[in-house]
């Protein structure tokens, strides 16, 4: 193992870090990660030990002829220490160098392997260019897998005409599921003077749905955008949250005033990821299965969504009467949970799991609404990912006329059968752009999740932040 | 009725074009929150948005109609007409979608 490799990071901000870990990287001869044939290869061909003068390593030798081998850039990996608090994991990837990638030259599976590790969920994915950076139009920027974080540092100037984007590219840092690891949420000091606070806007809380709140508003609730400037949530700078899932009630047989059911809570947004939304339902009648207010059990709680960044609400389709349920947006998506006893049963006993590898086909839809109304039987994934934390920093100028953006998912609204009842979006991220001087730059995008405007569905994603300023 | 456009400060044309009865304020500002929060089960969703009152059906089987507060991405608008449009366009889909529900709903229960 290379010497260099393992290297813990602790600093005020994470300016500073970065500057820390760039700071003489170009030294290190054939730091990095190599497989032995490499190493093999390299030291026949006198090139091993060698100062090189950048790392997109693209003349590393290759087994296969004529192929130069895509190799990472990563050479550095750790803890993060921002202010004293453990803010995660990272990978470094650094540029020596003017770094003017196109589409041509650098196809996204060539950009991926450069710049990023597949360390899901537990990393932050930094990378440093050590001169200009010029993206063309054409490419994208954005980690292959979820992430704590992307912040790029450029030490000249940066023509922004691409797209840098950390959309669906959110952590699940809750350590459930398929999070790969726990990561407590922590403040964020960017700069000395911007700092992402650990929490973001609150989640769409628990609605309450009955026939006599049925559409329009009241049946769900919206996630809470970041705070601006004035901070008066303790916000600003910080994610949004996740929408609740809808709760509504077609008719009024079964309980009308009072009566009514829970839908899913959505999940506050966090320094590492927007909030996640709730499962949300449809549900033809009450039928007994109501609440009558306050009530909680694993029926709500399962409705829920999972906070850091976790799996979206989800939604219950155990009755007929009930159609035009979705999940939540999240890491996963909310899954649909079948079979109740009857009607009343909001226990969770009997339910299992209907999971999205079920729903590829239309055989596999148990969804028990009427066939010719049936919502779309392979919409898996549909409601995965949570919009994530990007940071640039630019030392010199900053232009361009490409984005910066990590956004929210949108609600589902399906027109092949019952509209998109339920389904709840997420909140969105954090793009924040520090420069030396403004060209004119973009400004960076942070939009929740939408319903279509226009249909009944669940509630949407707090706008996260999308700012820019001087570093 | 109090009517807000909210915007990142890359939308000089149409706060420019914006007419009468509007507010614009700034998604990063701190009166951005003094205005918005107060207002019942609605928040910033994105930029350029607007926010307002709208109305929609309260229930899938009558016509009775609620005011609610919305925020309504308006992304693709260049000009204010563009926005006029999508309220416009918005109010005729929420009636089109609210018809299709309705004749949905009773053929459910026709087949009871």
């Amino acid at each position: 193992m290379n010497k260099n490799f393992a290297h813990d990071v602790s600093a005020t901000t994470l300016e500073q870090a970065m500057l820390q870990l760039g700071q003489g990287a170009n030294t290190n001869a054939n730091s990095g990660v190599y497989k032995i044939n490499d190493v093999t290869n390299m030291t026949k061909a006198g090139d091993w030990g060698i100062q090189r003068p950048s790392f997109d390593r693209e003349s590393v030798h290759t087994t296969i002829s004529g192929q130069n081998l895509r190799s990472s850039s990563i050479i550095r990996s750790g803890r993060m220490i921002l202010n004293g608090n453990f803010a995660g994991m990272y990978d470094f990837a650094y540029i020596d160098g003017n770094w003017s990638p196109h589409c041509e030259t650098h196809p996204f599976s060539k950009m991926d392997a450069m710049l990023f590790s597949d360390k899901q969920d537990t990393h932050w994915a930094l990378i440093y260019v050590n001169g200009d950076l010029e993206l063309d139009g054409d490419l994208i920027i954005r980690p292959p897998c979820r992430k704590l974080g992307m912040c790029i540092y450029v030490s000249g100037d940066f023509a922004l005409n691409g797209v840098v984007s950390m959309t669906d590219k959110g952590a699940n840092h809750s350590g459930t599921g398929t999070s790969h690891g726990y990561t407590p949420p922590v403040a964020i000091p960017l700069n000395g003077t911007l700092t992402i606070p650990a929490a973001g806007g609150a989640g769409g809380a628990r609605p309450l749905g009955s026939y006599d709140t049925a559409s329009g508003g009241g049946q769900k609730n919206n996630g809470v955008a970041a705070d601006g400037s004035g901070n008066s949530n303790g916000t600003y700078c910080g994610s949004g949250g996740g929408g609740s899932g809808e709760a509504r009630i077609a008719t009024d047989y079964g309980g009308t005033g009072s009566y009514g059911q829970y839908a899913g809570a959505g999940s506050a947004g966090t320094c590492f990821t927007g909030g996640t939304g709730g499962g949300g339902f449809m549900w033809y009648d009450l039928g007994g299965g109501y609440q009558t207010g306050g009530a909680n059990g694993a029926f709500q709680d399962s409705q829920d969504a999972i906070t850091n960044g976790g799996m979206g609400g989800q939604c219950h389709v155990g009755r007929w009467q009930s159609y035009a349920n979705a999940p939540g947006a999240g890491n996963p998506g909310g899954m649909h949970l079948k079979g109740g006893t009857s009607n009343a049963d909001t226990t969770n006993t009997n339910r299992t799991l209907l999971t999205y590898e079920m729903g590829e086909q239309r055989g596999d839809n148990v969804l028990n609404a009427p066939s010719a109304q049936m919502r779309h039987h392979r919409f898996r994934d549909g409601f995965a990912g949570t919009a994530g934390t990007c940071v640039v920093m630019v030392a010199g100028e900053y232009s361009g006329a490409g984005m910066v953006r990590s956004e929210g998912i949108h609600n589902n609204g399906y027109w092949d059968g019952y509209t998109g009842h339920g389904s709840s979006a997420g909140g969105g991220g954090i793009a924040i752009v520090l420069y030396g001087t403004d060209s004119s730059g973009p400004t960076p995008r942070s939009n929740g999740g939408e319903d279509d405007n226009y249909i009944s569905a669940g509630g949407e994603g707090g706008a996260g932040t999308g700012l820019k300023a001087a570093l | 009725m109090a009517k807000y456009f909210i915007h990142n400060g890359e939308h000089q044309t149409l706060i420019d074009e914006m007419p009468a009865g509007w507010t614009a304020l700034a998604v990063n500002s701190a009166e951005r929150n003094v205005v918005i929060d107060p207002l019942e089960n609605v928040d910033v969703i994105g930029v350029p948005s607007i926010i307002l009152e709208v109305e929609g059906y309260r229930r899938i089987k009558t016509d009775e109609k609620m005011t609610y507060w919305k925020c309504l991405v308006v992304r693709e608008a260049t000009s204010w007409s563009d926005v006029e449009d999508i309220i416009t366009n918005r109010e005729t889909l929420v009636d089109e979608h609210h018809a299709r529900e309705k004749t949905e709903l009773a053929a459910i229960e026709a087949a009871m």
